[in-house]
């Protein structure tokens, strides 16, 4: 399962159309907090995290999962507008697997990264 | 006494002149003492430094030609530097920082022709000197200023090219999945709502970027007063604001006569723009309230949010989007769907209603917005850069 936070609701849940369509199954959330919560139930094999968030920023997040002992082998991706130099070293010196740039990727090259980081050939489904 | 010592022995009288003076400008009326001098005594001090240094005769002709390659007192330039730099944070557009250094070049040479009515042939060497500082100084303040603006507009730019590549994204998402869904008519139709919610939230961004840059220009926001009903106006926003955030507890209080002449459309966007940075920038532990009430000629509309309060410090530019709480390296975030005008145009709207947006914030108390408006609401024609009463003291 592919687990997507973002708090731009048409963007989630057009991922998950997307990896749904190409045969995964995925799920999208708007906030911190509910992703936070959904990943005590069931950890996915990969998280699609964006950064500028209200409340609870993707950074915050992704601390808060690599900090936890039971959470931080859950692998996770930014994916975002944010093109700050800072902000992607920041996400990787966390840990996130890659940062993906809103925009600057077609999508069925996104579907098929994100399939490849979350272990799940494309087409294939989990 | 000469001119130089003179300004050093009465920096204090000067000071007070020119703080009446820079209360009186638009952006200065609710500022403190401190905040009203702040560099002034600086620039006054390195004036007088600057007048008092030997100069020759190339270098003065040099100077009043404005040359770039003029010889310059680095304390001077230090001062106007910092000195520009702070008005624009503080709201001063640049016209009254302009009309500031004119307010400080007519407070000096009035305390000092009163000071010694009968003029000496000194003199006319004092005021050419005092002028090529003043001159000097004011110079280096515009270009100061400028170069700030020119960067806060170009970090402007890169927030509003973001925020349109979300709703951007979903419509391209929508186009991508069309052609897999294309048998399934449930599907076919959320991409077609996916799209149009994109196309209405970047509408709603070039509505609020055209109505920023309308204001900026002066030409001033084109309002349309009718018989309204605020109460009503009020519980729809507070309804409608409930519904899109059901996890956020509100409270809705109206009191008093509430009929007046305004713009409904308006008036709406203000309010909704107020609730919505109510919902982004405060505490979701602490109810948002929104008041309604009625104080004679005049009706209130109050915001509250509780939660970390606005540092004290950015509370004079909270409503100017190109300064406010951002830097080229780390811009703000804006809620979905908004691009950081909010705050601006809820200002513009109360102002072309000659109403007016008071902001209090504190750290027990939280976060009030309060748009004062009178109930007449005569349509603006136009908003000039400078009000006439601020040409006046010019």
């Amino acid at each position: 399962m592919i687990l997507i936070v973002d708090d731009q609701k048409d963007i989630g849940t057009g991922l998950e159309r997307l990896l749904r369509y190409a045969g995964h199954e995925a799920v999208s959330v708007t906030g911190g907090a509910e992703a936070l919560a959904m990943l005590h139930v069931r950890k996915p094999a990969l998280l699609v995290l964006d950064v500028n968030m209200p409340e609870m920023d993707g950074l915050t997040v992704l601390k808060a999962i690599k900090e936890h002992d039971e959470l931080k082998d859950v692998r996770i991706a930014m994916y975002s507008t944010d093109t700050h130099a800072e902000t992607i070293t920041e996400a990787r010196r966390l840990g996130a697997v890659d940062f993906l740039v809103k925009g600057t990727i077609g999508f069925d090259k996104l579907v098929a990264r994100i399939c490849e980081l979350a272990g799940e050939p494309n087409g294939q489904a989990s | 006494m000469r001119l130089a010592e003179f300004i050093l022995a009465n920096v204090e009288p000067i000071l007070g002149e020119w703080e009446v003076f820079a209360r009186s400008i638009g952006a200065g009326e609710n500022l403190d003492q401190l905040a009203l001098r702040d560099h002034a005594g600086k620039i006054l001090e390195a004036t007088a430094r600057d007048m008092r240094s030997p100069q020759t005769a190339a270098e003065r002709a040099q100077k009043s030609k404005g040359q770039e390659n003029a010889p310059e007192s680095s304390g001077l330039d230090g001062a106007s530097d910092l000195h520009a730099i702070d008005r624009l944070s503080l709201g001063f557009d640049m016209l009254e920082v302009m009309s500031e250094y004119r307010a400080l070049r007519a407070s000096v040479l009035r305390l000092w022709h009163e000071s010694a009515p009968d003029p000496h042939e000194r003199d006319l060497d004092d005021l050419t000197r005092f002028n090529e500082s003043i001159d000097q100084s004011l110079s280096k303040a515009v270009a100061s200023y400028a170069k700030r603006v020119n960067q806060a507009r170009d970090m402007f730019l890169a927030i509003l090219s973001h925020d349109l590549r979300n709703p951007l994204g979903a419509i391209a998402m929508s186009a991508q999945l069309l052609p897999t869904v294309i048998d399934d008519k449930a599907e076919v139709l959320e991409c077609g709502r996916m799209v149009s919610r994109s196309a209405e939230v970047m509408e709603h961004m070039i509505s609020d970027l055209l109505d920023y840059t309308r204001t900026r220009l002066g030409t001033g926001m084109p309002v349309d007063p009718a018989p309204l009903d605020l109460e009503t106006l009020g519980r729809e926003l507070y309804d409608e604001f409930r519904a899109s955030h059901p996890k956020r507890k509100m409270i809705f209080q109206a009191s008093g006569d509430l009929h007046g002449q305004w713009d409904y459309d308006r008036l709406r966007q203000a309010i909704s723009n107020l609730l919505g940075n109510a919902i982004q920038h405060g505490s979701a532990e602490f109810p948002i309230r929104l008041s309604l009430g009625s104080e004679g000629s005049f009706v209130f509309i109050a915001v509250h949010n509780g939660g970390e309060p606005i540092p004290a410090g950015e509370l004079p530019r909270v409503f100017d989007p190109l300064i406010r709480g951002s830097s080229v390296d780390r811009p703000r975030k804006n809620r979905p769907g908004s691009i950081g005008l909010g705050l601006y145009i809820a200002r513009e709207v109360a102002k072309s209603h000659h109403g007016r947006i008071d902001v209090v914030s504190s750290g027990g108390e939280g976060t009030t917005f309060t748009i004062r408006l009178p109930r007449g609401g005569a349509p603006r024609v136009s908003q000039p850069i400078l009000d006439a009463e601020h040409i006046d003291t010019m």
